[in-house]
């Protein structure tokens, strides 16, 4: 299901008209590819390796702990992929005011494949799911954050990202969430190893958080991944829809995209549909998108998720402890 | 005896506490953040609204409904605590009982104001926190209360002692550090009244110094009012300018 609007028929097919015009008009009067502001921060909760602070005005507050805690690998001779991707685990928990508590069970802004829990991930599994696909999947050169993880021989970081949904009963945008992780990634620090990279013993740490090691290399590439919402309406592609917008457009997707040069260049590293409302047309009524629609959108979030990842980017390591 | 404790205050100081009215955007009719030392908690107060259930309904009162969340990430170490943790239950009843006594419910039958917790990091003093976040909260959302509750922790070094061999002065608003190694006690009282309307303490501790840990528990809370108040001024006021345009 779509998330529900307080939009009347008329009032939807009024938006769906003028969101379709040449040029579009948006409610807000924003251009097609311009995002709504948000105030973030980083790196305010002191027990955590990583932390951010997401709020939008529509969607609500995000905060996002990421905490590191050293574990054995399950098996030293044959760590296979399966088990490597366990080193990380993404939870999300909804708390908004009282109508949806914890495990409501809706799917995070109706991404598909994000409906239902699913394994330890409590609550919104399915938006656990999909962040955590993001994160995995590798960059250039067979980059992956999992060997970031790694300690020494035998041993591994576990990442436990819980993100915290502050939101009212509305519309959480995936922006947010993706945000909110992002930021946190990006300033989280790990203990800097003191002890023989090539020793089975356990680990030992120094103390000193002023040498720790940071999770991304600052001025590398890539860097953590992004979701960015995008929907059409006709012909035309809008980048951060609102609550009212969605409700209104015909195709939906969430791109998930990491930077992966100083250019602004992106790869893509995810695509998933998001539900949309009905468009101009009746209930039940699809018209399915048309493959150069879909490009379309896939080309205009490609296109500005450069600035926008770096500018998270900047904000995130102007606030970081270690700037 | 004068000494320093370990993060070096002396006896009768607090640890520096930051708060904030208005922190939500749009969520909620009242929210308040609130740091003293490291234990940082976020609440935002919704209501007076329709009950949520039936069984909320009270026809002369309105109900008080608290809600508290531990973040997983919030300890040193990563605990999921659910919502029947007997820890989250025994915050909500005694945060809920606390201010259904202060808030002049009257005023609102057959309505609830429900009060949402989020407690991001802890370092000793939750409970205190919580409330003094909660009574912020409520400043924000306009709802009507007798006066400021303000919550202070405070502790007794049993282990200690001077030259006479009496116990030294008790410790104001102790951290994690110190909670976990000697007995501490939360109080809460009403405005500058010296009123207690919460005492919590889960500690063995001897009689006579109760009286000592209560009595600088409450000097805390007045202290603690002091700072409250000074915020809730400060952002009244910038309001007031944001809304005649000086």
């Amino acid at each position: 299901m779509p998330p529900p609007t307080p939009l009347s028929p008329p009032e939807l097919s009024y938006l769906y008209a003028s969101l379709s015009l040449s040029p579009p008009i948006r409610l807000d009067l924003r251009t097609p590819t311009q995002f709504r502001p948000l105030v973030a921060e980083c790196s305010f909760l002191p027990h955590c390796n990583g932390s951010a602070r997401v709020c939008m005005s529509e969607a609500g507050e995000c905060i996002v702990g990421i905490k590191a805690e050293i574990e054995k690998d399950a098996t030293t001779k044959y760590v296979t992929v399966i088990e490597r991707e366990k080193w990380i685990e993404v939870s999300v928990e909804v708390a908004g005011g009282g109508a949806s508590g914890p495990g409501s069970g809706m799917g995070i802004g109706g991404i598909s494949g994000a409906g239902g829990a699913t394994g330890r991930d409590e609550g919104d599994g399915g938006a656990a799911v999909w962040l955590k696909e993001g994160l995995l999947a590798g960059g250039a050169g067979g980059w992956s954050i999992l060997d970031r993880l790694v300690i020494s021989s035998g041993w591994h970081w576990k990442l436990y990202i819980d993100v915290l949904l502050l939101t009212p009963t509305s519309h959480p945008s995936p922006l947010l969430l993706s945000t909110a992780v992002n930021m946190a990634l990006d300033s989280t620090y790990l203990p800097k190893l003191t002890s023989p990279h090539d020793v089975d013993d356990i680990p030992t740490f120094s103390d000193d958080w002023a040498i720790s090691v940071p999770l991304y290399e600052p001025k590398t590439f890539p860097r953590p991944p992004m979701s960015l919402p995008v929907v059409a309406v006709g012909d035309n592609v809008f980048l951060d829809p609102s609550v009212a917008e969605v409700a209104a457009a015909e195709a939906g997707l969430v791109v998930t995209l990491s930077l992966s040069d100083a250019q602004g260049n992106c790869d893509i590293v995810g695509v998933r549909s998001m539900e949309v409302g009905r468009g101009g047309g009746k209930e039940g009524d699809r018209k399915g998108i048309n493959r150069k629609l879909l490009r379309q959108m896939v080309n205009a979030c490609v296109k500005e998720a450069g600035e926008v990842i770096k500018g998270v980017g900047e904000t995130t390591h102007q606030q970081m402890f270690r700037a | 005896m004068e000494g320093l404790r370990n993060d070096g205050r002396r006896w009768n100081e607090l640890r520096r506490i930051h708060c904030q009215l208005s922190t939500s955007s749009t969520n909620a009719d009242g929210s308040s953040y609130i740091e003293q030392g490291f234990t940082k908690v976020l609440c935002n107060v919704t209501g007076p609204a329709e009950p949520s259930s039936r069984q909320k309904v009270k026809q002369d009162a309105a109900t008080v409904t608290c809600e508290v969340y531990f973040a997983a990430f919030s300890g040193t170490d990563r605990i999921k605590r659910g919502r029947n943790d007997k820890k989250v239950q025994e915050l909500q009843t005694a945060i809920q009982k606390t201010f259904a006594s202060v808030i002049l419910t009257h005023l609102f039958s057959r309505s609830e104001i429900t009060i949402s917790i989020h407690i991001l990091s802890q370092d000793g003093g939750t409970l205190a926190a919580c409330i003094n976040a909660t009574t912020l909260a409520l400043i924000d959302a306009g709802i009507p209360l007798k006066d400021y509750v303000c919550a202070c922790t405070s502790g007794q070094s049993t282990s200690i002692f001077d030259n006479e061999g009496s116990t030294p002065d008790p410790w104001l608003d102790v951290n994690y550090l110190e909670e976990s190694d000697i007995p501490s006690l939360t109080v809460a009282t009403v405005g500058e009244t010296e009123k207690i309307v919460a005492l919590s303490m889960e500690n063995k501790v001897r009689i006579e110094m109760l009286e000592g840990m209560i009595a600088v528990g409450i000097s805390g809370c007045a202290k603690v009012k002091g700072i409250m108040d000074a915020e809730v001024r400060r952002y009244g006021k910038t309001r007031l300018e944001a809304a005649t345009g000086e």
